[in-house]
C-alpha cells in the first residue's frame, strides 16, 4: 500500500471546487460528501478527472463506485490503492 | 505537418476552438493533406484527448450544426460507447420495451463497429426503417412511439471524415469516434441514457453530459464492460441533472443475475431470432430481465416512472403481455429488409 497521505491535496480541491465557502480546517475528513450534496455525480466525475491528472491514477483502474469517493479519507485510500497497483505493475 | 496533428501528437497544450476551426474549413474547402484525416482521427483513438480539447472539438461541430425543425419532448434515446464486451443488442431491445411501456423513444445507433451486428445491422435484417430526415422521424416516433434515426443526424463534419479516410476503413481509426459517438448527434430528445464500457472514458463523457445540460443524461458503468446496464452485478448510474451518484443493485430489484452466455452476441445468422425471443421473454432470465433494467432506465430518464421498482415491473410486464414483441412486428417493412446492411 501507498502510504503517502494525499488527504490535504484532495481537501482543498474538495473545498474550493465544491465547497468554496467553507475553510480548508473546517471540512472533516469524513463528511459525507455525497450523502451531503456536496459532490453530485458529474461532482464525481470531475473529482476523477482531477485525481487522474494529479496524480497519474490508472484511469483503467477507475471504478465508478461511488462509496470510494464518499468521503476524503475514502479518497485519500482510492489514491493510495490505485498508486500500489501500477507500482506492482511496473515492479 | 499541420497544425492540428503537431498539437494532437505532441499534447503538450490543449487543442483549442481556433484550430479546429481551421481544421472543418480546410475540410470543406477540400484542403485536407492527403492522409490528414486519418492521422487526425488515429491519434484521437489512440489516446483519448484532454478535456480541453475534447470540448473545443464538440463546440467546433456545436458552432456548424443546423438547428432541426422539430422537437422531441419527452422522448429518449438509449446509446452506449461501444468498445466493450460483444453482446446482443441490448439497447435496441431495450428501446422497443421502453416504447412497449408507452415511454417515447428515439434511437441513435451506427452499424457495427467490429464483426459483431450492429443496432444498424439487426435493423435492416428485421426490416425497420432507419429514418432519413427530422420530419420522417417524427411522423414514425408518432405512429409506433419509437423511431430510428438514420445518419442524417451525424454531423456532416464527422460523415465527410469518413469518406476522407478511404480507401482506409473507417472502423481502422474510428475508436474514438465510436467513444464519443453518443454526443455526436443533432438529436432534441429530452433524455439520453449512455452505458459506457470503460471506465477510463467515464471522464471525458462527464465533459460532455455537462455540455448537453439541455437534455437529461444518465451515464451507466459496471465493471463488467458491457456498454448498458447489466443484471450481472452492480452498476454506477450518474446524471448530468444534480443528481447524486448511485450504485444500482440489480439483485435488490428482483432482477436475474445475467451470465456471459445470456448476454454473448449471437452470429449474424441468428442474431433476427436471438433477438426476439428475448422480445418475447423466451430467452434465459439474465437476458430478459438485463433488457428490462435498461427499459426501466429510459423510463426513469425522461420521467415516466418515478422509482426503479416501478420501472422494472412495468418493463417485466411489457415483455410479459408480449407488448414488446407485438411492437417490433409493427415497425417492420418487408421492403426495408436487409438495407442498412
Amino acid at each position: 500500500m501507498d502510504h503517502t497521505d494525499h488527504t490535504a491535496a484532495i481537501r482543498t480541491f474538495v473545498v474550493e471546487e465544491f465547497l468554496p465557502d467553507v475553510r480548508h480546517e473546517d471540512l472533516d475528513l469524513g463528511y459525507d460528501l455525497i450523502a451531503n450534496g456536496v459532490i453530485d455525480s458529474l461532482g464525481l466525475l470531475k473529482l476523477i478527472a482531477w485525481l487522474e491528472d494529479t496524480f497519474d491514477v490508472p484511469v483503467d483502474d477507475v471504478e465508478l463506485n461511488p462509496d470510494s469517493f464518499r468521503t476524503v479519507i475514502a479518497i485519500n485510500a482510492f489514491v493510495s490503492a490505485a498508486l500500489e497497483t501500477t507500482a506492482v505493475r511496473l515492479s | 505537418m499541420t497544425q492540428i496533428l503537431s498539437m494532437l501528437l505532441a499534447r503538450a497544450e490543449p487543442v483549442g476552438l481556433p484550430v479546429w476551426r481551421s481544421f472543418w474549413d480546410r475540410q470543406a474547402a477540400g484542403k485536407l493533406r492527403r492522409g490528414e484525416a486519418a492521422a487526425v482521427l488515429a491519434s484521437l483513438g489512440t489516446a483519448m484527448p484532454d478535456r480541453e480539447t475534447l470540448r473545443a472539438l464538440f463546440d467546433s461541430l456545436d458552432e456548424r450544426r443546423a438547428v432541426p425543425a422539430v422537437d422531441f419532448p419527452d422522448t429518449v434515446n438509449i446509446v452506449g460507447t461501444g468498445g466493450g464486451r460483444g453482446t446482443f443488442n441490448i439497447s435496441t431491445a431495450s428501446a422497443f420495451v421502453a416504447a412497449a411501456m408507452g415511454v417515447r423513444v428515439l434511437k441513435t445507433g451506427s452499424r457495427a463497429y467490429s464483426g459483431r451486428v450492429g443496432s444498424f445491422d439487426l435493423l435492416g435484417l428485421l426490416g425497420i426503417e432507419l429514418t432519413g430526415s427530422y420530419e420522417r422521424t417524427a411522423e414514425v416516433l408518432d405512429r409506433h412511439g419509437i423511431a430510428f434515426a438514420g445518419n442524417f443526424v451525424y454531423p456532416a463534419q464527422i460523415t465527410s471524415l469518413a469518406r476522407d479516410v478511404a480507401p482506409l476503413d473507417i472502423r481502422a481509426v474510428g475508436r474514438f469516434l465510436n467513444a464519443v459517438g453518443p454526443f455526436l448527434p443533432t438529436i432534441p430528445v429530452s433524455a439520453q441514457v449512455t452505458g459506457i464500457a470503460v471506465g477510463d472514458l467515464a471522464g471525458h463523457l462527464g465533459v460532455l453530459a455537462e455540455r448537453a445540460r439541455t437534455k437529461r443524461i444518465l451515464l451507466c458503468h459496471n465493471e463488467y464492460g458491457v456498454d448498458e446496464l447489466t443484471t450481472a452485478g452492480p452498476n454506477a448510474v450518474l446524471g448530468n441533472d444534480g443528481r447524486a451518484p448511485e450504485v444500482l443493485d440489480p439483485g435488490a430489484l428482483g432482477l436475474v443475475p445475467a451470465s456471459d452466455a445470456d448476454l454473448a452476441a449471437a452470429p449474424e445468422a441468428e442474431a433476427v431470432e436471438r433477438f426476439l425471443d428475448v422480445l418475447a421473454g423466451r430467452a434465459p432470465d439474465g437476458a430478459v430481465h438485463t433488457v428490462c433494467l435498461n427499459a426501466a432506465a429510459l423510463a426513469i430518464a425522461v420521467g415516466a416512472c418515478a422509482s426503479w421498482p416501478e420501472a422494472v415491473r412495468a418493463a417485466l410486464a411489457a415483455v410479459r403481455d408480449g407488448a414488446a414483441r407485438r411492437l417490433v412486428d409493427r415497425c417492420r417493412q418487408p421492403e426495408v429488409v436487409g438495407a442498412h446492411g
